[in-house]
């Protein structure tokens, strides 16, 4: 009688998952749907020409561009060529060292010629001790901040404090921009006369391409299976993922690696958020908030076309941490603002996006990881009919596979960098190897992320870099 | 049932190798068309920027193939176009863009893709491809959205000094700040002398365009605007005033000195941060005492505009140097001290 029952359960659970993830699937193919026209429209736009006015143009507003850093003396001085070879009319560079225990600030005194400064410091936002304060004799926009470690939140909130401009951009303290990838993000805010309120672009992994000077000179892929999978994976979840939703004006994730605000709309939403390791997606939804409770027609934007180049983990360990941190970011964040989930009053952003954001995004690793058990104790134990079982296989192979095509599609649609169409092939078949073994990982890093969502104290992350730029 | 599965999988396979197939397809044609107009380019660059330069009086010949041609004309010319200095370069390269692509061009714009249309719409500006006006100001008519190719297809207008803007700019409500001011950039002065005048008087004219002209006419360094600009300082629109502040800090120059001094008591910050701006542009010392008080005022933003001013000042950097000591204010020291050993930090 029992085993009945258990089968029943099994059974249960398993139509569950395969009718979850057909929803799931469903959902990425409607935000391809969206997103692709975009991509297809834009593609043969020629991007050079696009921007060249705006490089001469009176209305760029300035921009503060944040880099805060943590032990980042492997990258820091390439990260800080790549901020000062931007194409833009006026910007400063402010480096913030988060009371790091290497050379992160020695490097970036040395290199550039930094002096102190007395600082009149402003207090938007209350942060931890800022005790010395630098700017450059070979570059007088490029200011350095040594303060008390805070975190990351922390150091963006010092570095708002500082910055004298009404726009500032968060870059990551490991990452190069091509060089005009901030006058292309800026694009619609200028155009827009300030309606667009943030913008991010693309973030894509650098490993395995060729940088010179902190400019990317040739794209090429990682040998790493594990990082051309995280590639798959950034394609997927910027070109269909975030252009879908910010085609909609529910976007809740501009990436910390890479994006623009108007510091005016930070201030009002009261900064990054120092309690959460997820800090950017929190502030984003933080905005948004803000923006419906005063009934503002400002828009958060996603461009496909700004790259940031970033350093992917390229060992299990420095994998799994950040995964961790993402899951543990987004759980954070989520439950901080439990109000706006189904609540009318956000619309799309109460309606649709946080609800995609809590079952697709965060709750996908428990039913994934409910439909591997099923499926190997299932068959082990037969509850499960082969049927059953090749049909949950099915769905998980194409969940993944084919919407990583497509993404693959979608990159070669905006970019068309890789030089070689074996590139391509190499994409593609990564892509359908996906279920099979790199999947079934993040799955459980997630869940172990879950679990930690409400137990540990913030951090930086771990990563042992090493570098991109030579 | 698992005969079904198959199916279904089988299926979905397909579409992935065929989409595999398509993407190997159309990667492997653009490295060929790539490797093509590279090669052409290449070959063809040394005698084609003689030609332009008015060294050689032959063209060279093209690439047989229309898409090659196209596209190495474009490259070649938008890169000459960037340095080009004089008449005859400018000439020549005008000559061979109408020669050889304004047909191309006049079918984009009424057959192409948007992207298609757009790049069209830009290399017609970059190369001042003129007998394409009457084309592109048709074009306009035609625009529904208010994007790219709407602003750009303006642009291009602007550029061309069409008679017909301005009366078209001024019923225009959803342009931005921002477009406006390129927009004038691109036109000549004489294109806002009825303009000037509607300003004047009430009117309808939509504000963005209004604070657009304002801003713009500091940036002209026209100064037969100077007396508009100085009517609009007591307009009692309040970013009306703030735009000709900019203006006046742009121009350095205010004819009514004693009305500075009113705005340093302004219940606006803007207007006090402005007027202490002005006043260090203009070296005002007499109003040394007052940028002082100034330094200690509540918004961080007119303390450092002070500050910045004070330093501007015959012997600016003593009186700053005074401030950051003896100031009463400690905001105000700090302010001092920051701008004692900061330099001007802009990019």
């Amino acid at each position: 009688m029992n085993e009945v029952w258990i089968e029943w359960i099994v059974q249960g659970m398993a139509v569950l998952v395969i009718a979850y993830m057909t929803v799931v699937a469903l959902i990425y193919i409607i935000l391809f749907t969206i997103a692709g026209p975009q991509i297809r429209k834009e593609r043969q736009l020629n991007q050079k020409e696009h921007v060249e006015g705006l490089s001469l143009n009176k209305d760029t507003f300035p921009v503060s561009v944040l880099v805060p850093a943590y032990n980042e003396e492997v990258g820091v001085v390439s990260t800080v060529r790549s901020m000062l070879s931007l194409n833009y009319p006026q910007f400063e560079v402010v480096v913030i060292d988060d009371g790091s225990k290497d050379a992160t600030s020695k490097k970036v005194i040395d290199q550039f010629e930094m002096v102190e400064i007395e600082l009149a410091i402003r207090k938007y936002f209350p942060t931890k001790q800022v005790n010395k304060a630098f700017q450059s004799k070979l570059y007088p926009h490029l200011f350095l901040l040594v303060k008390e470690n805070g975190g990351k939140a922390d150091a963006l909130n010092a570095g708002i404090n500082f910055s004298r401009y009404p726009y500032f951009s968060a870059i990551d303290g490991d990452s190069i921009l091509d060089r005009d990838a901030l006058l292309k993000t800026m694009k619609p805010i200028i155009d827009s006369n300030g309606q667009v309120t943030a913008t991010g672009g693309t973030v894509r992994i650098a490993n395995g391409s060729t940088i010179t000077r902190s400019e990317v000179e040739k794209v090429a892929l990682s040998r790493q299976p594990i990082v051309v999978m995280q590639i798959i994976e950034y394609f997927r979840a910027f070109l269909i993922g975030r252009l879908g939703l910010s085609r909609m004006n529910i976007l809740l994730i501009i990436s910390g690696a890479f994006g623009v605000f108007e510091k005016n709309r930070v201030i009002k939403a009261g900064g990054y958020n120092t309690n959460t390791v997820g800090e950017d997606m929190e502030l984003i939804v933080r905005m948004h908030r803000s923006i419906k409770e005063e009934k503002s027609n400002q828009r958060i934007e996603y461009i496909q076309d700004p790259v940031c180049w970033t350093e992917a983990p390229s060992t299990l360990a420095s994998l799994r941490s950040q995964r961790k941190r993402w899951q543990r970011g987004l759980a954070e964040t989520l439950w901080t603002h439990k109000k706006m989930l189904f609540n009318p009053k956000y619309r799309g952003i109460g309606m649709f996006s946080m609800p995609y954001y809590l079952f697709v995004e965060l709750l996908s690793a428990m039913f994934e990881m409910i439909g591997y058990i099923v499926i190997i104790l299932g068959l082990v134990f037969s509850f499960v009919s082969i049927e059953i079982a090749a049909v949950m296989f099915l769905v998980t192979v194409m969940y993944g596979s084919l919407l990583s095509s497509l993404a693959v599609l979608l990159e070669e649609w905006t970019y068309h960098k890789y030089p070689d169409v074996y590139s391509l092939v190499v994409l593609f078949f990564w892509a359908l190897t996906e279920a099979f073994w790199y999947r079934p990982m993040l799955v459980w890093w997630r869940c172990e992320g879950l679990v930690l969502a409400f137990t540990k104290k913030s951090d930086w992350g771990n990563m042992n870099r090493k570098g991109i730029s030579t | 049932m698992v005969g079904t599965v198959l199916w279904v999988a089988a299926a979905l396979f397909s579409i992935q190798l065929m989409l595999l197939v398509y993407l190997l397809i159309t990667k492997k044609r653009q490295l060929n068309f790539e490797g093509r107009t590279n090669k052409a380019y290449h070959s063809i660059i040394a005698d084609y920027l003689a030609f332009l330069t008015g060294e050689a009086e032959k063209e060279p010949e093209l690439p047989k193939s229309q898409r090659v041609k196209q596209e190495v004309l474009e490259r070649l010319l938008s890169r000459f176009s960037e340095n080009t200095i004089t008449v005859l370069e400018k000439n020549r390269i005008q000559l061979v863009a109408e020669t050889h692509l304004a047909n191309i061009y006049r079918m984009r714009l009424e057959k192409g893709a948007w992207s298609e249309r757009v790049n069209a719409l830009y290399f017609i500006e970059d190369f001042r491809m003129l007998s394409l006006k009457e084309t592109v100001w048709s074009h306009l008519s035609k625009q529904e959205a208010a994007d790219e190719e709407y602003r750009q297809t303006l642009r291009v207008l602007a550029s061309f000094h069409d008679e017909r803007l301005m009366e078209y700019l001024v019923k225009q409500e959803a342009l931005s700040i921002g477009v406006f001011k390129e927009l004038f950039r691109l036109l000549p002065f004489e294109a806002f002398n009825d303009l000037v005048v509607e300003l004047e008087k009430e009117n309808t004219i939509p504000i963005a365009l209004q604070e657009a002209f304002i801003a713009y006419c500091g940036e002209s360094g026209n100064y037969g605007y100077l007396p508009f600009i100085e009517r609009k300082l007591k307009d009692s629109n309040k970013e009306f005033r703030l735009k000709a502040l900019r203006s006046l800090c742009l121009f350095q120059y205010c004819s009514d000195q004693e009305y500075i001094k009113i705005l340093f008591t302004s219940e606006h910050w803007e207007e006090r941060m402005y007027a202490a701006r002005l006043a260090g542009i203009m070296r005002l010392s007499e109003y040394r005492d007052d940028l002082l008080k100034l330094a200690s005022d509540t918004v961080w933003w007119v303390r450092f505009a002070a500050c910045e001013a004070i330093k501007k000042l015959p012997d600016g950097e003593i009186f700053l140097e005074f401030a950051a000591a003896t100031h009463e204010d400690p905001y105000a020291r700090d302010m001092a001290k920051q701008m004692k050993t900061m330099k001007a930090g802009v990019s």
